[in-house]
């Protein structure tokens, strides 16, 4: 089986602000294969959040190709991305993004339900993801009445319900303390470790970064180091 | 979209946001509720006279009437003469006026040939004879029959007296007969007595007159061969033959007009509705995008995104809906007095809603509106909201809407002038007369220009708002003044959309208020001029609203007789009798006047256009070859004839052709007014009846005795002497029935007005969360956040009541000088209420600043890290 879950070549994505057209990807190739852990590190602007969005089916490049599973996600219409990112990818963002009129059970389950499956399929999945995040007595609480590690864990369990090949986390410790840094990240590599999942990490943090198996630089839209 | 979702994201959060979802569903609810609320008073306007008709006419198939003044009884010979016809029933229907609680009443007297009736009528009374003695009942002159709720309401029983007030004056009647409330006895509402019809004329003054014959055909006759037998038998009578339901038909014809502006109101209210749930739409999707945006991220794709803003209007739309059929008939019940006060007024006819008609398609055409109003309000901002760049609401980095934007505005507010002015052209080139589907274009055209006008005028304002607050004195005030400014025209959609709906639902009540003030100072005004003499004798009831009893011609020399009236040209006093009838396909009015004094001519007709004082009365009081007559603007503007023209008028006693000398000004009737000698109207409709007699005194300072020996004189007779002043009184409280029902209307709307400022300014502010814990971040003091929000819905809600202002001032302008003469005939004088205006205006910036006042304490109760951790 191909251990290859993203791979982009020669992505482009320039960006038009006012009268200024701004390259963000200047021809990214990069790969990542299952159980890898890849921290994407870089100045702000150097284009790292612009490759996450891209891999995500947030947005489209202007050029190249990504590839997700051996498929080409660049030419689907915006029905397929969705269904892509509700079942083969999970999403982990830095303030959390949390719906906060569901509670964490319901937080958890929302891809699921996105999914046309009703609560009661989705519900003991999510309660075991919530246990493993150790917040097993914290489900029918809402966000506002979660802590920022609370909150990030509820995100995490939340990206791993439809059991993705690929996990994408844009800045996941940029707001919260070291300690539940720690603990997101040890969760984090742990995926990679035991569940062989495929996570993509962006940050801008050296300590973040060790806790991935490969790191990735770039600058001004380009890979500095070799994928 | 599955139960679980639906549940979830849209129910939950309709609870969670209640006081700002509670206040978009009221304002649903009341734009819902008037709506259906005149759908139900239109319909219940013709289905209670439809019903009564039939009830009164019962078994008849044909029925011969004139639509007003009654006929010699001659016709009846003629009628019963005609091939086909096995029964020929006659009917009077008279006034009958009682006193209750110091007031005066009145109940439909039906006069019929009891012996006869039967065949046609069915009286009921609880399985036991309908009268304890039939032949003492019919012996009795005074012998009266009542339906039994009205019995109980004016606390009688059998054999009790009533005392009742004819054209001879006041009599006493006994009450023999009790009917069950079914059948005749039901017919408008149950106000109605039954007596034999040759007592009955004579009290009424009645004697050789008939008002109706109902006809049984023979079994197996052609009832339509029938009918135009009978027509040809009548021919040139001025009679009508027809059927209940022809009447009804041309009823509903006659009330068009009015349900039309009704109607017109209902629609308006439902666009305001409209606009405030856009607002409530396109708040709720600024104040969510990260939201969206993240449940897009997560897999949501732009239709079910799309989907799910959709159900959340439709779900409030439902129980906005729902709550508004609730409250629609309710405010229906409410309205009905009204509605027949105003109906009776303006038709110069008793017009009673007798009971709601609620119709299962009035229900579904309301509700299906208040949800078609919130759909289509959500469309558009629930399209471009699932269409939002997702990585960029992600960041909560929101478009800055002001660029690039004003080439767009500016075609739209072109489009919209060009709108306003062609819907004053089609106005003005009356269409909508000719094809009534014109009235809905000007109406869209109107809509059209508000829209896209509308947001024009707010940008002026506010781009010249901007200019005056950057030229006054540096400090603190103008920097938070201008910021509040410039937040405002940053968010040019939300502003203009928050604004577009406090335009419309204070338009609205600054038209039906210029409406109601317009045509209240002008008939007013009409009022002071035409009634000009001393006193007015007339008996009891409300003389302009017709309903008092008319009276026999018989009492003026005894009126003449009292020392004190003034002569002039041998002329003491002078009658006036009015009627209404069919005429050229419509009702008008022909008043009938006695020569006034000469010196008192031009009083007595507010005279647009004609001959000189002397000539009028030459033509029209002098007997001649020709009979000539004044008529009313309405007159020239319905049956489009000018002054010199020769008309045709229908009388009980055959054609009369008259010759118009000349215009004048009345609002008693819409379609018109015709003003006659009453020698020539006792001639060709052969009714000594009168109305009332105008006098002047020798000595106007002792007016007061004079009125108290003349009703202690005349008390017998049911007679009264009214001064100028009580008859204007009479003339105001007949203008307040008219206008009445507007004041819910007027309520209903300011009500809806400020529902959509509150829920405007509060989500508003709500919606900026964030930015407001940025300004504290960034060394904001509370007082400062307090006033930049305060500033805030002082400029909203200021530049809503200026635009409504505009907008409100042209609209009224038109609809008083072009739409309201070309539906209701009457020329109106526009009266702009400005102290009233003013108080909505203000209060509008009131509830404004009220309404800004809590979400800012919302805001400073917080600490700025609070803020801006807040998801909105």
């Amino acid at each position: 089986m191909n251990s290859v879950v993203v791979e982009a070549r020669g992505v482009r994505k320039s960006y038009v602000q006012g009268e200024t057209r701004f390259t963000a990807l200047d021809g990214v190739d990069l790969r990542v294969s299952r159980g890898e852990f890849v921290c994407l590190m870089g100045k702000s602007g150097s284009g790292k959040s612009t490759l996450l969005h891209l891999v995500g089916g947030l947005e489209k490049p202007d050029g190249g190709e990504i590839l997700v599973e051996g498929q080409s996600i660049s030419g689907f219409s915006d029905e397929h991305l969705s269904r892509f990112r509700r079942t083969r990818l999970g999403f982990v963002f830095q303030f959390f993004n949390l719906i906060p009129t569901l509670n964490a059970l319901e937080n958890v389950a929302l891809p699921r339900l996105l999914e046309g499956e009703g609560m009661a399929q989705v519900e003991t999945k999510a309660r075991e993801l919530l246990k493993r995040m150790d917040l097993g007595h914290r489900l029918e609480h809402k966000p506002n009445q979660l802590s920022g590690g609370e909150m990030q864990r509820v995100a995490l369990a939340r990206a791993l319900v439809s059991d993705p090949a690929l996990i994408l986390a844009d800045e996941p410790t940029g707001a919260l303390d070291s300690k539940t840094s720690d603990t997101v990240l040890t969760l984090l590599r742990s995926l990679a470790v035991e569940n062989g999942q495929a996570i993509l990490m962006v940050t801008h943090d050296n300590k973040a970064a060790s806790f991935g198996s490969r790191l990735v630089r770039m600058q001004d839209g380009r890979l500095a180091e070799t994928p | 979209m599955t139960l679980d979702l639906w549940r979830r994201l849209v129910v939950r959060r309709v609870v969670e946001k209640k006081l700002r979802f509670g206040l978009t569903l009221l304002g649903i609810a009341v734009g819902i509720a008037l709506f259906l609320a005149i759908q139900i008073l239109n319909h219940s306007t013709v289905q209670s006279f439809r019903q009564s008709l039939e009830r009164v006419s019962g078994q008849a198939a044909l029925t011969v009437y004139t639509g007003g003044a009654s006929f010699s009884e001659e016709v009846l010979a003629k009628v019963e003469g005609t091939e086909g016809v096995k029964y020929a029933i006659p009917l009077v229907e008279a006034r009958a006026f009682y006193e209750a609680d110091g007031q005066f009443q009145s109940f439909t007297m039906l006069c019929v040939d009891l012996l006869k009736d039967g065949g046609v009528r069915s009286y009921q009374s609880g399985g036991r004879d309908l009268i304890e003695d039939p032949l003492v009942f019919l012996n009795q002159p005074d012998s009266l029959m009542l339906p039994r709720a009205f019995t109980r309401k004016l606390g009688l029983e059998m054999e009790s007296p009533l005392e009742l007030f004819g054209a001879t004056g006041r009599k006493r009647f006994t009450l023999r007969g009790i009917l069950d409330d079914d059948g005749a006895a039901k017919a408008y509402g149950g106000g109605i007595g039954i007596m034999d019809i040759d007592g009955c004329r004579q009290t009424f003054g009645k004697v050789g007159l008939l008002d109706k014959i109902d006809i049984v055909p023979k079994e197996g006759v052609d009832v339509a061969a029938l009918e135009a037998r009978l027509r040809s038998e009548l021919d040139g009578l001025g009679l009508k033959v027809g059927r209940a339901n022809d009447q009804a038909a041309a009823f509903e014809v006659m009330v068009t007009a009015f349900q039309k502006m009704l109607s017109f109101i209902g629609w308006l209210a439902v666009l305001v509705s409209f606009f405030i749930v856009t607002d409530t739409v396109q708040v709720a999707i600024a104040e969510r995008t990260k939201e969206i945006a993240t449940l897009r991220a997560l897999g949501a794709s732009r239709r079910r995104s799309f989907g799910l803003l959709l159900w959340e209007s439709l779900t409030l739309g439902t129980l906005g809906s729902a709550l508004g059929l609730l409250l629609g008939v309710l405010l229906a019940h409410k309205l009905m007095g009204e509605i027949s006060a105003s109906l009776s007024t303006q038709f110069v006819r008793d017009i009673e809603i007798d009971a709601i008609h609620v119709e299962f398609r009035h229900v579904v055409m309301a509700f299906a509106l208040g949800l078609t109003s919130c759909f289509v309000a959500t469309l558009v901002p629930a399209w471009k909201a699932s269409r939002r760049d997702i990585v960029q609401d992600l960041r909560n980095r929101t478009e800055d809407e002001s660029s690039g934007r004003s080439g767009g505005d500016a075609w739209k507010a072109v489009v919209g002038t060009v709108a306003f002015v062609a819907m004053a052209l089609l106005v003005r080139a009356r269409w909508s007369a000719r094809w009534p589907a014109f009235y809905g274009v000007e109406a869209a055209l109107a809509i059209v220009a508000l829209i896209w006008l509308g947001p024009a005028l707010v940008d002026l304002v506010l781009g010249g708002l901007s200019r005056v607050v950057g030229r006054g004195p540096p400090g603190r005030t103008r920097f938070l003044a201008a910021l509040a400014l410039d937040n405002l025209r940053r968010n040019r959609e939300r502003t203009k959309s928050n604004v577009l709906g406090l335009v419309v639902s204070l338009g609205l009540v600054i038209v039906i208020s210029t409406i109601n003030a317009s045509a209240r100072s002008n008939i007013m005004g009409w009022f002071r001029k035409t009634l000009h003499s001393d006193l007015v004798v007339s008996s009891y009831g409300n003389l302009l609203n017709n309903r008092s009893q008319v009276f026999s011609e018989d009492i003026r020399s005894r009126i003449e007789a009292m020392p004190g009236l003034k002569e002039e040209a041998g002329i003491k006093t002078y009658a006036v009798r009015w009627i209404n009838f069919e005429h050229g396909g419509v009702d008008i009015t022909v008043k009938a006047f006695d020569p006034p004094p000469p010196s008192h001519l031009l009083d007595v007709f507010d005279l647009i256009e004609g001959p000189s004082a002397k000539e009028i009365y030459r033509k029209i009081f002098v007997p001649g070859d020709r009979v000539y007559a004044l008529a009313s603007s309405s007159y020239f503007r319905t049956f489009g004839v000018k002054i010199g023209d020769e008309i045709e008028i229908r009388t009980t006693s055959g054609p009369l052709r008259i010759v118009l000398a000349g215009s004048v000004v009345d609002y008693a009737s819409p379609n018109g007014v015709v003003y006659l000698s009453r020698e020539v109207y006792r001639k060709y409709w052969k009714d000594p009846l009168v109305a009332a007699y105008f006098m002047n005194l020798e000595n106007p300072s002792r007016l007061a005795d004079f009125k108290a020996r003349f009703d202690r004189e005349f008390f017998d007779v049911g007679l009264q002497a009214l001064s100028n002043h009580a008859v204007l009184e009479q003339g105001e409280k007949s203008v307040n029935d008219a206008f009445g029902f507007t004041r819910a209307i007027e309520l209903s709307a300011v009500l809806v007005a400020l529902f959509g400022l509150v829920n405007t300014l509060f989500v508003s502010v709500l919606g900026r969360i964030r930015e407001f814990g940025m300004l504290r971040s960034v060394g904001s003091s509370k007082s400062q956040l307090r006033k930049l929000v305060l500033f805030e819905a002082v400029i909203l809600s200021g530049v809503g009541a200026f635009v409504a202002l505009c907008f409100g001032y042209a609209l009224s302008r038109f609809w008083v000088l072009e739409s309201l003469p070309e539906m209701l005939g009457w020329p109106l004088r526009f009266v702009f209420p400005y102290a009233s205006v003013l108080k909505v205006l203000g209060l509008g910036i009131v509830v404004g600043i009220v309404s800004g006042w809590a979400p800012s304490r919302l805001v400073t109760g917080r600490s700025p890290t609070e803020l801006m951790r807040e998801d909105g």
